[in-house]
């Protein structure tokens, strides 16, 4: 196969892959209430995980 | 028809496999995502890289209806192309994630205080760009191609390991029991290619082994190994294709090469396979030239689709350079072997005259077929009448035939040819599905 032509495939199905990411970013948010989005909320977080994102905790 | 078919299911199913965790994710979790966009986005971009990465193995691990599909050199290139797109997909996941606030710089590192699931990400992330990095710049690096395969298998088991304990830890969306169970999943697909890779198919070959019959240098640098068959009848093949040798003491041994065979592909059963070999580095240059009649070898093949037996046409133009004419040699002996009457031309570039590996087997080939032949050296010496320069769309233009629309061409040889041929043949108004080209520079 042509090398340019999956080149060209290789760079459609990378801004493919990026553009599911997008979408599911988009999918998995919810409409946050004006002044509530911030602190994150916890779900979707497994027991044992604050440490992720807290320090010393 | 069937092989686009076969394609796009083969391409479509990558597809699937890569996209599937963001759908299962985004439907076993709650509609909270973190409350940060930036992160959600950097947590989708990070399973797609760590998917890609998981099926980086499946796309060189030599399943045969895929490689059939599209071919090993465009596989090759894909997963090149896909490694590369996987790195910056992890650099996003990164960028995004410290832009989201949530994550300081300091955070992300490898050290003590850096809670571990963070840890085995940033190790994962480095390991990624390591192996691509190695990748791409080996040849600049003189590293040798043994060490090079070497590293880029441990890297790639390591950084598949690191980034699924990652993802495991964190907890965020993998939490959900699908997503739990459709992690084992991928990680048992890894586990199994890397099982039929590295240890059944082995096992399979350790039952059929080959012994050296002949090791015959040959002029241009390069050597011709007969190989037989020892208690099996070994296979017959589809000219163009080629195999995997393997020296070692078992086939399990790490360090395999794809060579083409150069000798007729209709081979009875208990028959020889001649591969001719271009000394390019160690193996090739040191420890084939090394290898003496009786000694085991072990044969993977045969594999490839770059065939004159898949492509029926009225006649043949075969294009080739240095190491890549031995496909097309092998085309031209199994067609004479046929009494094969349409019409075949070889366009044969080399450096020098005496760089003409093949050129004794073409000219006693010549009284068997239809063949008309075109010697073009880069530097000729003084009184060549043949052609000199570079195979270009004049020299074309003087030697195709006059329904030359009409023929199927193969192309292989060194990296410059390919390209000037990838433009040059289609200038001629060619058909696309008939031009067939294979770089043997593929890994």
């Amino acid at each position: 196969m042509n090398q340019r032509i999956v080149a060209t495939i290789g760079r459609l199905v990378l801004l493919l892959f990026a553009a599911s990411g997008l979408v599911f970013a988009l999918a998995v948010r919810s409409p946050v209430p004006a002044g509530q989005g911030s602190p994150p909320t916890h779900r979707g977080f497994g027991q044992g995980t604050c440490g992720t994102c807290h320090r010393g905790v | 028809m069937k092989l686009i078919l076969r394609g796009i299911f083969w391409f479509g199913l990558y597809v699937f496999l890569v996209t599937f965790p963001l759908v299962v994710a985004a439907l076993s979790v709650p509609r909270s995502g973190s409350g940060s966009w930036l992160v959600d986005l950097a947590c989708g971009l990070g399973y797609v890289a760590l998917a890609m990465m998981a099926l980086e193995l499946a796309l060189v691990s030599r399943v045969d209806e895929a490689a059939g599909a599209f071919g090993l050199d465009a596989l090759l290139q894909f997963h090149r192309e896909m490694g590369i797109a996987a790195l910056l997909l992890v650099v996003a996941h990164v960028v995004l994630l410290l832009s989201s606030g949530g994550y300081p710089l300091a955070a992300l590192g490898l050290g003590a205080s850096v809670p571990v699931p963070i840890r085995l990400g940033t190790a994962a992330g480095l390991c990624t760009l390591l192996i691509v990095a190695f990748s791409l710049g080996r040849r600049r690096m003189h590293a040798r191609y043994e060490t090079w395969q070497l590293v880029h298998g441990l890297l790639a088991v390591a950084i598949v390991a690191l980034a699924a304990a990652h993802v495991a830890m964190v907890g965020r969306f993998a939490s959900s029991t699908p997503m739990r169970v459709l992690g084992a999943l991928y990680l048992a697909l890894f586990l199994g290619i890397l099982l039929r890779y590295r240890v059944l198919r082995p096992l399979a070959l350790l039952r059929k082994p080959w012994e050296v019959t002949e090791n015959v240098a040959e002029p241009g640098a390069s050597r011709t190994l007969v190989l037989r068959p020892v208690g099996h009848p070994g296979f017959s093949f589809q000219p163009g294709q080629f195999a995997w040798l393997n020296v070692g003491r078992t086939p399990f041994h790490l360090e395999q090469h794809p060579i083409s065979m150069s000798s007729s592909g209709d081979v009875a059963p208990g028959g020889e396979l001649a591969f001719t070999i271009h000394d390019a580095g160690d193996w090739s240059g040191k420890l084939v030239p090394s290898l003496r009649p009786g000694q085991r070898i072990w044969v993977d093949g045969p594999y490839g689709v770059f065939s004159c037996d898949r492509e029926e046409g009225p006649g043949y133009v075969l294009v080739g350079g240095g190491a890549g004419v031995a496909p097309l040699v092998s085309m031209i002996a199994t067609l004479a072997g046929r009494g094969d009457h349409r019409p075949v031309v070889l366009l044969y570039g080399a450096h020098r005259e005496a760089d003409l590996t093949f050129r004794g087997r073409v000219e006693g080939l010549r009284a068997r077929l239809d063949l008309s032949v075109a010697y073009v050296l880069e530097h000729p010496p003084p009184g060549w009448a043949g052609e000199s320069g570079y195979i270009d769309e004049a020299v074309l233009r003087r030697h195709l035939p006059q329904n030359h629309r009409r023929f199927q061409y193969f192309v292989c040889g060194p990296p410059p040819l390919m390209d000037s041929m990838e433009s040059t043949l289609p200038s001629l108004d060619i058909p696309a599905d008939r031009i067939h080209a294979e770089r043997f520079d593929m890994v």
